[in-house]
């Protein structure tokens, strides 16, 4: 087998013997930097990220973007943004008003109302613990857009979905929290989906 | 001093002066007969290696970590997996046949595919979403979703850039140059590209309903009109810079440095506007007139790096033919050879040409006889001092590939010359004499051979007319086939993209959105007609022989 060119010189059989230090060196000072490089690309939004207080207060008094769909929703009084499961890039955002989580996601959708409802049911049915507290009934908003909600009981929490549809373009709402809790911020939450505002493109 | 051209390898020729002058060896080693020179491996010692190996499992537990959920869609990701797969290996080949030299080893080319795909995606998915949660925490998600171009282009470019300074550090001398740094930066984009293409199906699977229909709806959407544009594009331009800046150590630094960091803000550019409103934030989401901008900014992504690979690869054969031309050695590449290898036209010219005259097979055998002179050419053009050994498989490769050619040319004259025969003969002209003799005189051939290399047309009369009747004969074949695939393709592409464009303009009168179908038909007619015009330069061109 042929050694390689960096081998030998490694290997002292290159140039005289004596330039095992210098290839080594440089080849070990270049991948810390690379691995520096690395690191503060990757350890220092962490580091960043870990360092600020995972939520912080929003005002409710105006509509928020979910991301770059046309959709907005007003924040129910007290709410506080949740960052860690906000994704403004899928168009997610999650509220938390007291102990409930208030959830939103919109994306792109191109069926039918009963069908993303049927959906939601069926997502929350897989959870452990799933008991139905009612059936589907419809609901809309200030806008006028149509949609499905259902309460249920969960092993971990109690809380109600909403799906919401038009223009092909779907909102799926999760609310979850314990029972009094849910029960104190109900009222405010339907009041905030109520502002959900879909469109136009 | 010359070697017999179309002999059997240097073991009986006269040694060109500048190979005597470098050693060359009275009695010559086994001989290579491909154009890697060495066959050096991985370099096991180097602490890069160690290093892109640790980071790779890294990589691969970033990527585990954050995608537990797919294991709930195994439809989905095999579907997605397959399809870009697919979708990769079509530009891997593309990349291997025009890089003529192929002397990159696939060791290497493996880790440039694997660092995009595995270390640049798993940091860069961590990194972007760290950034965007912290944003999302002191300002806004609207603030976050605004600067998710120029953070995505900061983080992403950075992290695969980092992958060519990677290379350079496992085999510095294998990135030998703007095209070096160029192939390795694609390849790294194409591993990124890919692999991220995999996770946005089955991110926009799992929001959606987890059907195999999302994966194929977004590789129409990514593969077909995204294409290779974005991260293959930028990191190449990105890498040409960094291959450029390592190998001109007669320039200054400053100069070296702006060089890579130039090519680094093009590509960093390129990548923001990509991911700018104006391009795939609203291109994805928003059907047909969406589709159209992303194609549009398609061509936008792709017009920057065909300006770079044409500099780029105008500097590299030119820089080996003056290396080709100071060997001095005819049987490696007269001036006329070296000429055409010097020249992307001239060689297209040479490759069509050979096609016309003999088909596939002497095609193939002028493209490898090119692929082994690239190689010498490129060796000597890397090295102050070359090995003599592997300038003796080298120069060896060349030969045999010379005379692999030369045996084409035979096959194919004598195939013609039957056929020619078998004409005459069905029209009672002459009775049907017994198959030419496997063999004719080697000199003969190689005239053949390197009158189809320089492009200066048929044998010249050499073979008594049996090459022109050849290709006379082509052309009485070739000529309708040409003319009605030519109109037939003509009139189904140029259908399609009318009736699209005729949909889509509907759409937009009724203010609905056009269907997604109209844009992939509107594609496909525009590769139909690049196919009809295909065909029809065929056409002129066999006309032209004629």
């Amino acid at each position: 087998m042929t050694l390689s060119r960096e081998t030998r010189q490694l290997s002292g059989r290159g140039h005289g013997g004596s330039t095992l230090r210098g290839p080594f060196a440089r080849n070990l000072l270049g991948c810390v930097a690379v691995l520096a490089c690395l690191a503060l690309i990757l350890v220092g939004p962490y580091a960043l990220n870990r360092a600020l207080p995972p939520q912080r207060p929003v005002p409710t008094d105006q509509p928020m973007a979910l991301g770059a769909l046309p959709v907005t929703v007003v924040p129910p009084p007290g709410a506080q943004l949740d960052a860690t499961q906000t994704r403004p890039d899928q168009d997610t955002v999650q509220f938390l008003v007291g102990g409930v989580e208030y959830w939103l996601r919109a994306s792109e959708y191109a069926g039918s109302l009963p069908e993303l409802a049927d959906r939601a049911r069926r997502t929350r049915e897989a959870e452990r613990g799933f008991v139905s507290m009612e059936p589907d009934r419809d609901v809309s908003t200030r806008q006028g857009t149509p949609g499905r909600r259902a309460g249920f009981v969960l092993a971990t929490a109690t809380g109600h979905s909403a799906v919401f549809v038009t223009d092909g373009i779907a909102v799926w709402v999760d609310v979850r929290g314990t029972s009094p809790d849910v029960a104190a911020h109900t009222a405010g939450i339907e009041a905030s989906v109520a502002t959900l505002t879909i469109g136009p493109r | 001093v010359t070697v017999t051209a179309g002999g059997a390898g240097p073991a009986g020729a006269a040694v060109p002066s500048r190979l005597l002058d470098l050693g060359w060896p009275a009695a010559p080693p086994v001989l290579a007969t491909e154009g890697e020179p060495t066959g050096e491996g991985p370099p096991w010692r180097l602490p890069a290696l160690w290093t892109t190996a640790a980071l790779m499992l890294g990589g691969l537990v970033l990527l585990a970590v954050g995608h537990r959920y797919v294991v709930a869609m195994p439809v989905v990701l095999a579907l997605a997996a397959v399809l870009f797969a697919l979708h990769g290996l079509l530009l891997w080949l593309g990349v291997h046949a025009v890089d003529l030299a192929a002397r990159r080893p696939p060791w290497l080319r493996a880790t440039a595919l694997a660092w995009g795909g595995v270390v640049a995606v798993g940091v860069a998915g961590f990194a972007n979403t760290w950034l965007d949660s912290a944003v999302v925490k002191v300002v806004s998600p609207e603030l976050a979703e605004r600067l998710e171009p120029l953070r995505a282009a900061t983080v992403e470019e950075s992290v695969k850039l980092l992958g060519v300074v990677m290379l350079v550090l496992l085999a510095r001398r294998r990135l030998a140059g703007a095209l070096d740094g160029l192939v390795y930066g694609a390849l790294i984009g194409l591993g990124f590209q890919e692999a991220e293409n995999v996770h946005y199906v089955v991110v926009q699977a799992a929001g959606h309903d987890g059907s195999a229909l999302s994966a194929f709806g977004y590789f129409v959407t990514r593969g077909v009109v995204a294409g290779w544009a974005t991260h293959v594009a930028w990191t190449a331009i990105a890498g040409a810079g960094l291959g450029w800046a390592v190998r001109h150590r007669d320039h200054s630094w400053p100069a070296r440095i702006g060089v890579a960091a130039a090519a680094f803000g093009g590509a960093w550019t390129l990548h923001a506007l990509w991911n700018s409103p104006l391009g795939v934030a609203d291109g994805l989401r928003f059907g047909a007139d969406g589709l159209l901008r992303l194609a549009t900014l398609n061509l936008v992504g792709l017009a920057p790096l065909a300006l770079v690979t044409w500099l780029v690869l105008r500097g590299e054969t030119r820089r080996c033919a003056r290396a080709l031309a100071g060997l001095a050695d005819p049987a490696v590449a007269v001036d006329a050879e070296i000429a055409t290898l010097g020249s992307s036209p001239l060689r297209f010219r040479t490759y069509w040409a050979a096609v016309v005259r003999g088909g596939r097979p002497e095609a193939r055998a002028v493209y490898r006889l090119h692929q082994a002179q690239a190689s010498l050419a490129r060796y000597l053009a890397e090295r102050v001092y070359p090995d003599p050994d592997a300038l003796y498989g080298l120069r060896a490769a060349v030969l045999a590939r010379r005379e692999q050619l030369g045996a084409a040319v035979r096959a194919s004259r004598e195939r013609t010359a039957r056929q020619h025969i078998a004409r005459e003969h069905m029209a009672g002209e002459r009775p049907l004499p017994a198959p030419a003799p496997p063999h004719r005189p080697l000199t003969h051939s190689t005239d053949r051979a390197r009158s189809v290399l320089s492009g200066n047309g048929l044998c010249g009369g050499h073979c008594g007319g049996h090459c022109g009747g050849g290709a006379l004969g082509m052309v009485e074949l070739t000529v309708p086939a040409s003319a009605v695939a030519a109109g037939a393709l003509a009139g189904v592409g140029g259908a399609a993209v009318l009736l699209a464009g005729r949909a889509v303009r509907r759409a937009r009168l009724q203010g609905v959105a056009a269907d997604v179908r109209y844009g992939v038909a509107a594609l496909l007619g525009v590769v139909v007609l690049v196919l009809a015009a295909v065909f029809a330069g065929q056409l002129a061109a066999v006309l032209l022989v004629r």
